[in-house]
């Protein structure tokens, strides 16, 4: 990489682009995309600037005026329910000069009050009070000057996204296909899923896309990544064994999002071990026949939501003596930088369900997916050396690209179903990183579609 | 306040067996230093708004880093012994400073047997190559036991002071 930053390295996002738009339909990508700075700030603008980025669940704000201080890319915004309970994602910014309004994580107000002039915004983001207004502002826009929102806001099932693009398609359309895989995780009971408690949330010198893609359906890595976990019996071979047509399921092309599940055989039933009281309520919940089949074979589904959004439904034992507890994590892989994330993670379970099921899914849930989790503590250190090797003068002057290839045609023994009741493309087998693809296929043409009304970036180069 | 079974240079020197045995990885000699019956948690810290003092408004109940009874150590320890425990391979080299020890009543009120005690703690942890550490500091408030003359950590609760952990895992413990 080049020392002096500015043109030079801007112009290496375009080499890499241009690149990577030349080896994906082989399955290669440039090892520098998961560590460059020209690469990072482009996508701070084409992928957090233009995507539906999550931001919280709605039991999160449980009354008006809760708030918390949450993510777009690097930028701070305010996640609050207003007094008349609607939800607003508001820029965590002064309108006059751009002080930090809120400078905690979390709260309830009524109104926020800027510290440096004490300008009063109502929580639905309406400037209220200009102190002096008499003597200095008497012909301000009281209504022109309120707290700045995203662009969208809107939320699937209790999920709430915001996009900074005003251009950006409905986020019922962008969540597209995949709004069926979602369901099986959300939408399980009546109710919905309830957030338990606050999220944990923790450094790791890894990119964001490395969390993002690995949850796609990264299912070849369990078995070494995670292997104590199997050794000691935390987790079970069904449950994060070996890959093949056994147990596993892959499913892409959901518009650009992608799920991986293992499931047991036609017949049986594993529920990601959710009790009977739950199953019940499951088999009485929104899920179609098709969809229901799916959890009620459940062992494990994870996924990713285009950008930096992934979830798992799993079960796994915290204690070994004890029977393995269900669990439902949600996570945003947040850029910190180049090379840097900082992980968001949240743990839910059906609102419907009692206060002590609620703790042991909190409590499996943090023994296996959080910082101190049995499972994600070994993650971040292979994705540590992924950035390590991305941001390496070698990649660069070796042209060293990632390889994807795994179960592509010519390289695996599966087909695509074609008689599969879900939207999108499924295989009948994980010995295969076609998740991978869909995800870098999709950031691909984030990375390079054009502003609205403008040439695409690439294509400016030339 | 009859405290006399349990003298402060006991206490001192169960703070400065366990940090060495926790230092050194002898998790199996730590986890002897627990009682079958332990409690241990590191709650999440996140910065609220109200609140009187930073320490009783910053935490819950509802989430934790770790929360933890004698079984899901056992377990945790048992992994870690594992070669295929990466967090873990090479060990977190680490070394706990232990200070500002406090002693309190212990909440049971068995004053005979229990003390509470406040520490603060600093813990460097070194990883790979790099020689900038990543430090954890906390108070802890434990309750310890004397059990047949020799004391036991019955309760631990971390207050951790980041909101954001730096540590890429804890694989550790506190
Ligand atoms: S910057 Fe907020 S009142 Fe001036
Ligand atoms: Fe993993």
């Amino acid at each position: 990489m080049s020392a002096d930053a500015g043109t030079a390295e801007r112009s290496r996002v375009d080499v890499l682009l241009e690149q990577m738009g030349a080896d994906l339909d082989r399955g290669l990508v440039p090892a520098e995309v998961f560590n460059d700075p020209s690469v990072y700030e482009r996508e701070l603008r084409q992928v957090f600037g233009r995507c539906w980025v999550y931001i919280g669940h709605e039991s999160e704000l449980p009354d008006p005026g809760d708030y918390h201080v949450r993510m777009i890319g690097e930028d701070p915004f305010v996640f609050v329910r207003d007094e008349a309970g609607v939800i607003r994602v508001l820029l965590n910014s002064c309108r006059h000069r751009g002080s930090v309004i809120c400078r905690v994580d979390s709260g309830n107000t009524s109104h926020f009050r800027c510290p440096y002039h004490a300008w009063t915004y109502k929580n639905d983001g309406s400037l209220i009070g200009v102190p002096a207004r008499q003597n200095g502002y008497r012909a301000l826009d009281m209504e022109e000057w309120g707290l700045i929102p995203a662009a969208q806001v809107d939320s699937f099932h209790g999920l709430v996204f915001a996009t900074l693009d005003p251009h950006a398609p409905s986020l019922h359309d962008y969540l597209g296909k995949f709004r069926w895989y979602l369901e099986m995780q959300v939408a399980l009971t009546k109710g919905g899923m309830e957030v338990l408690g606050e999220p944990h949330r923790w450094l790791i010198d890894a990119d964001w896309k490395s969390g993002a893609e690995n949850f796609t359906g990264d299912s070849s890595h369990t078995q070494m990544t995670h292997r104590s976990l199997l050794e000691v019996g935390i987790a079970d071979q069904a449950g994060a064994g070996k890959t093949g047509k056994a147990h596993g399921l892959h499913v892409n092309e959901c518009d650009g999002h992608a799920i991986s599940m293992r499931v047991l055989a036609e017949g049986e039933e594993r529920w990601f071990d959710y009790p009977k009281e739950l199953r019940v309520q499951f088999e009485q919940g929104a899920l179609n026949e098709a969809q229901l089949d799916l959890v009620r074979r459940g062992v494990v589904h994870d996924g990713t939501v285009f950008p930096n959004m992934s979830f798992i439904h799993f079960s796994a034992r915290e204690d070994i003596e004890l029977p393995a507890r269900p669990f439902l994590s949600i996570r945003t892989w947040q850029p910190r930088g180049p090379g840097h994330m900082e992980v968001w993670s949240w743990v839910l379970a059906p609102r419907e369900a009692s206060p002590e099921f609620k703790e042991s899914v909190y409590r499996a849930a943090m023994a296996s997916f959080s910082p101190s989790g049995a499972f994600e503590q070994d993650d971040a250190i292979v994705w540590n050396g992924v950035a390590r090797t991305g941001g390496s003068l070698a990649a660069e002057l070796q042209g060293i690209r990632f390889n994807y290839q795994m179960g592509m045609p010519g390289m695996g023994d599966a087909e695509p179903l074609a008689d599969w009741p879900g939207p999108g493309t499924a295989w009948p087998s994980n010995s295969g990183e076609s998740g991978l693809r869909t995800f870098h296929r999709r950031w691909f043409e984030q990375m390079t579609a054009p502003a609205p009304g403008a040439a695409s970036p690439v294509e400016d180069k030339e | 306040m009859d405290m006399s079974a349990i003298d402060d240079s006991a206490l001192a020197d169960f703070y400065h067996r366990e940090a060495e045995y926790l230092d050194d990885n002898e998790l199996h000699n730590w986890l002897a230093l627990l009682a079958p019956d332990v409690q241990y948690r590191v709650p999440v810290r996140a910065v609220r708004e109200r609140g009187v003092t930073a320490t009783d408004s910053d935490f819950t109940d509802r989430a934790n880093f770790l929360w933890e009874n004698i079984g899901t150590l056992r377990t945790r320890i048992r992994r870690l012994d594992s070669e295929f425990a990466w967090a873990e391979r090479p060990p977190t080299r680490t070394r706990r400073l232990v200070t500002n020890i406090r002693r309190r009543e212990p909440a049971s009120g068995e004053t005979g047997s229990e003390t509470g005690a406040l520490t603060n703690i600093a813990v460097y942890c070194y990883r790979g190559s790099s020689p900038t550490p990543v430090v954890l500091t906390g108070q802890r408030t434990d309750t310890l036991r004397l059990v047949d003359g020799e004391l036991r950590l019955a309760n631990r609760l971390v207050h951790l002071d980041s909101t954001v952990l730096g540590l890429h895992a804890l694989s550790i413990f506190l």
